[in-house]
């Protein structure tokens, strides 16, 4: 077997490669990862993420998203999925929809692969009314991109509800997700994977951090 | 369709192979709900297996772009081994095995002009951006009536036109596109050695190769040899002078600087560009020569290496301290040319001819300076000093 992302033949580089093979990254890749779990509050609801968004993480999220590189689908829950499993046992995964255009392109939900591997109920509730891309906007753009997501309607939300998504940038996509629920019926959660708190983006909108 | 088993995720297939970077290697084929792809070029855009990939289509080649002028006329050498170039293309692969600054450009040019009037397309490609405009720059002169464009990062919204210069990085672009792909400086980081960009440079040409460099490795020399790529040689520079050999001194660290100091003194007049191994030592380096002298720095870091160059460019006697990023293509006139620790592991000998080959190039002033400041005798050195010797003594000047 081999590194996803650095095609290096495990059990070349260290003992932790021999003994514990099951991860997909090797331990050279996986060290440049920054697990630093951090617990912070959007609108009143608790959330948490258990990576730093930094250039490692970037490099590998744009492989999987950008190019379409399905084989890194399990990497990014790989080190944390059991015990999210046991936490969130009974909750349903909402996951933040990404514009048609681009899952087209793809062939694939990214997030549905990604969230697959944790054995919880999986929704797709929402939808972008345009088909926007985030990635060049602006932080006051982002901001009124919480009009464009809304209900998909004549999908039944459970009870405890966990909203997930890869990245918490200025958190304007999940705002958006808030506001379509209706916070009195629904125990609400949120779980991103990676937290960007560096980027310039995040700093001008780090209220949630 | 039956060929490829869809209940596997691995490829168990010994004959599947990547239509763009032509890898083989099983391993790297993943099944995903699309199909199969290959993921050792992942990073260039999902390649997909089963569908095969269109040539990418350019547009015709505007009227009178084949028309050139050169800044100098060829001399009598170089228009032998352009004209020979030129037979030989339409058959087989070509090397150009020239010295540094013997002129490989401007020798190419017949050949480009010859399929630009045949409406072919034709891609000019290099591994550094740096050198890809500077090329664009020169060829533009060259090709007046043709529009040349650059194709590199922060140069990609224009991808086509009569005459493309890019990164090998941007061949991906061009699938199956040109029927003549000159290849600068095969040798060269990244391209030295990367299997991906090897097929993707590959799959972008439909006709023949022609590689330019002054140090043909490994795999080129064993075309040569088996007589699948013809191989022109041409070991003097338009100007007929020699080329400048490289003194090597060896001492102690401390020594070395001062060695470097009275050089950089004794060449006062001149720009002088020292080479370091490493990026540290250059910015170290920089700080030390600033004391005595303002100079500037220029490392794969420097975020804008363009005006740091330009800048060096138009002072008549500067100092510039550079990592390897400016060991080819970068013609900078009269210029004296420092190694330090040039017995570092990080130089090869390709390496270190190429920075020698950067002195002495231009007509007005033809004899530059090379010196290699080692800290141990190092064989590296002296075979690279051999070999410019034996290039100088085989057209007898």
């Amino acid at each position: 077997m081999r590194c996803v992302m650095c095609g290096k033949e495990f059990g070349e580089g260290s003992l932790r490669d021999i003994l514990f093979g099951e991860d997909p990254l090797c331990e050279s890749c996986r060290s440049q990862w920054l697990h630093q779990p951090l617990r912070y509050c959007l609108n009143g609801v608790p959330g948490e993420s258990s990576y730093r968004y930094n250039e490692a993480f970037s490099s590998c999220l744009i492989q999987y998203k950008e190019c379409g590189d399905e084989a890194l689908k399990d990497v990014f829950l790989f080190e944390t999925r059991r015990q999210l499993a046991r936490r969130y046992r009974g909750w349903t995964l909402c996951l933040m929809p990404s514009s048609t255009r681009k899952q087209e392109q793809r062939g694939f939900s990214h997030l549905r692969e990604m969230f697959a591997g944790m054995g919880l109920e999986i929704l797709e509730p929402f939808e972008k009314t345009e088909d926007i891309v985030q990635k060049q906007l602006s932080y006051v753009q982002r901001q009124q991109m919480k009009a464009m997501i809304r209900w998909k309607e004549g999908v039944i939300l459970p009870e405890k509800i966990l909203l997930c998504d890869d990245v918490i940038t200025t958190g304007a996509t999940l705002k958006g997700a808030l506001q379509c629920i209706n916070l009195q019926e629904h125990r609400v959660r949120i779980y991103t994977v990676a937290a960007d708190t560096q980027g310039k983006r995040a700093k001008k909108g780090a209220e949630w951090a | 369709m039956d060929f490829f088993d869809k209940t596997k995720t691995t490829c168990v297939y010994r004959s599947m192979k990547c239509p763009r970077c032509l890898n083989e290697d099983s391993a790297y084929f993943y099944h995903g709900s699309k199909g199969w792809y290959c993921r050792k070029c992942i990073s260039f855009g999902r390649a997909m297996l089963e569908e095969s990939t269109a040539p990418v289509a350019l547009e015709p080649i505007a009227q009178q772009s084949e028309e050139y002028t050169l800044q100098y006329p060829l001399t009598r050498k170089q228009k032998e081994i352009s004209e020979a170039c030129l037979t030989n293309i339409t058959q087989t692969d070509v090397l150009l095995k020239c010295v540094c600054g013997a002129g490989k450009t401007e020798m190419v040019v017949a050949s480009i002009a010859a399929f630009l009037q045949a409406q072919k397309k034709v891609c000019f490609a290099i591994a550094r951006r740096q050198v890809v405009l500077e090329v664009k720059e020169r060829l533009q002169q060259y090709f007046t009536h043709a529009n040349v464009i650059a194709v590199c990062q922060g140069y990609t919204a224009i991808v086509d036109g009569d005459l493309i210069v890019c990164t090998t990085h941007q061949l991906y672009r061009y699938h199956q596109a040109f029927d003549l792909l000159i290849l600068d400086e095969p040798d060269a980081f990244p391209f030295r050695g990367n299997a991906i960009l090897h097929g993707i440079a590959k799959t972008s040409c439909k006709g023949h190769i022609i590689y330019l460099t002054a140090t043909p490795d490994a795999a080129l020399t064993a075309r040569m040899e088996e007589g699948t790529l013809q191989c022109l040689t041409l070991n003097q520079r338009p100007h007929a002078k020699p080329i400048p050999v490289p003194a090597i001194f060896v001492g102690p660290k401390g020594i070395l600087l001062v060695k470097l100091l009275v050089w950089l003194e004794d060449h006062g007049e001149h720009p002088r560009m020292v080479f370091v191994p490493t990026i540290a030592l250059a910015k170290r380096l920089h700080v030390f020569l600033s004391l005595f002298e303002s100079c500037a720095v220029c490392t794969s870091k420097t975020t804008n290496r363009d005006a740091v160059i330009a800048s060096f460019r138009k002072k008549r006697h500067g100092i510039i301290v550079a990592t390897t990023v400016l060991e080819r293509g970068v013609t900078i006139p009269r210029a004296d040319i420092c190694v330090y620790q040039a017995d570092h592991g990080i130089f090869d000998e390709a390496g270190l001819i190429q920075m020698a080959g950067r002195a002495g190039r231009s007509f007005e002033d033809p004899y530059g300076d090379v010196l290699f400041l080692c800290q141990e005798r190092s064989a590296l050195c002296e075979q690279c000093r051999r070999n410019l010797q034996e290039a100088n003594a085989s057209c007898g000047v």
